[in-house]
C-alpha cells in the first residue's frame, strides 16, 4: 500500500473518531431534550438515530471528498499537513450538518414545547 | 485490470453502494418511523409517509451518485480512462456525494416528522373527539 493510502486510512479513522466523540457526549442531553418535547419513545429513537447517521455520514462524506495526491518522495510532514487539511474538510461538513440539526432541534423545541406550555 | 474495465466495474459498484447506504439507513430507521406514523394517524397521511420514506432516502442517494461528472473540464473519454488515480478520485467523490445527500435527506425527514407531530398535537388539543390521534 502506498503512503497516500495510509494517510487516507488515517483520515478515515480520525473522522469516525470525531463523529463518535461528538455523538457520545451529546447523546444523553439530546435524549433528555427529546423526551421532554417529543414525548413519544419512538420519536426519541428516530431523532437520536437520525442524529447519529447525519453525524457519521457527514464525517465520512467529508473524508471521502478529499483526495491524497502527494508524490511518493514527499516528506512525512507533508502527509501530516495533508491529513490536517482533510480533517478541516471533515470538520466543515460536520459543522454544516450539525448546524442543520441544531436548527431542527430549535424548531422541535419551539413548535412542540410552546404548545404544551400554554 | 485495464482502466476501461476498472471504470465500468467501479461505476456500477458505487451505484450498488448508493443503494446499500440508503437501504441500511432505511432499515436502521424504519421501525421507529413506522411507529411514529402509526401513532400520528391511521388514515392516508400515515400510509403516504410510510411509502414516501424509502423513496425519500433512495432517490437522494441516487441523485448523489449521478451528480458527480467524470467529464470535468471537457475531458474526452480517452483522457478520463488514462489515469487510474483520476478514476479512484471520482469514485471517492461519488461516495462522498451519496453520503452527504442521504444526510441532507434525513434532516428533511426529521423536519417532516416535526411538522406531522405538531399537526397531530394541534388536532388533538383542538378537538376532544379525535380517536385516531393518541399522543402521550
Amino acid at each position: 500500500m502506498s503512503a497516500n493510502a495510509y494517510a487516507f486510512i488515517a483520515l478515515l479513522i480520525l473522522s469516525v473518531a470525531l463523529a463518535i466523540g461528538l455523538f457520545l457526549p451529546l447523546r444523553d442531553a439530546l435524549r433528555g431534550l427529546l423526551q421532554r418535547t417529543v414525548r413519544l419513545p419512538d420519536g426519541v429513537t428516530f431523532y437520536l438515530r437520525s442524529f447519529f447517521v447525519v453525524l457519521f455520514f457527514s464525517a465520512l462524506g467529508g473524508a471521502l471528498g478529499f483526495t491524497f495526491d502527494l508524490k511518493p518522495d514527499s516528506h512525512f510532514m507533508e502527509y501530516v499537513w495533508r491529513v490536517a487539511s482533510g480533517l478541516s474538510n471533515v470538520l466543515e461538513q460536520m459543522l454544516l450538518y450539525l448546524g442543520g440539526y441544531l436548527v431542527l432541534a430549535t424548531i422541535i423545541l419551539a413548535s412542540l414545547k410552546i404548545k404544551d406550555d400554554k | 485490470m485495464t482502466n476501461n474495465r476498472y471504470l465500468i466495474v467501479s461505476y456500477f459498484a458505487v451505484g450498488a453502494m448508493a443503494i446499500a447506504f440508503a437501504g441500511a439507513t432505511w432499515l436502521y430507521l424504519r421501525r421507529s418511523f413506522v411507529k411514529i406514523t402509526q401513532k400520528l394517524s391511521t388514515g392516508n397521511l400515515s400510509r403516504i409517509l410510510k411509502m414516501m420514506f424509502p423513496a425519500g432516502l433512495f432517490l437522494p442517494a441516487f441523485l448523489g451518485f449521478i451528480t458527480v461528472s467524470y467529464r470535468g473540464c471537457g475531458k474526452s473519454y480517452e483522457e478520463i480512462v488514462k489515469e487510474r488515480s483520476y478514476l479512484i478520485q471520482k469514485n471517492h467523490e461519488q461516495i462522498s456525494s451519496i453520503l452527504l445527500w442521504i444526510a441532507a435527506a434525513l434532516l428533511f425527514w426529521d423536519l417532516i416528522v416535526v411538522i406531522a407531530l405538531r399537526f397531530a398535537r394541534t388536532s388533538n388539543q383542538s378537538s376532544a373527539e379525535s380517536p385516531d390521534i393518541r399522543l402521550p
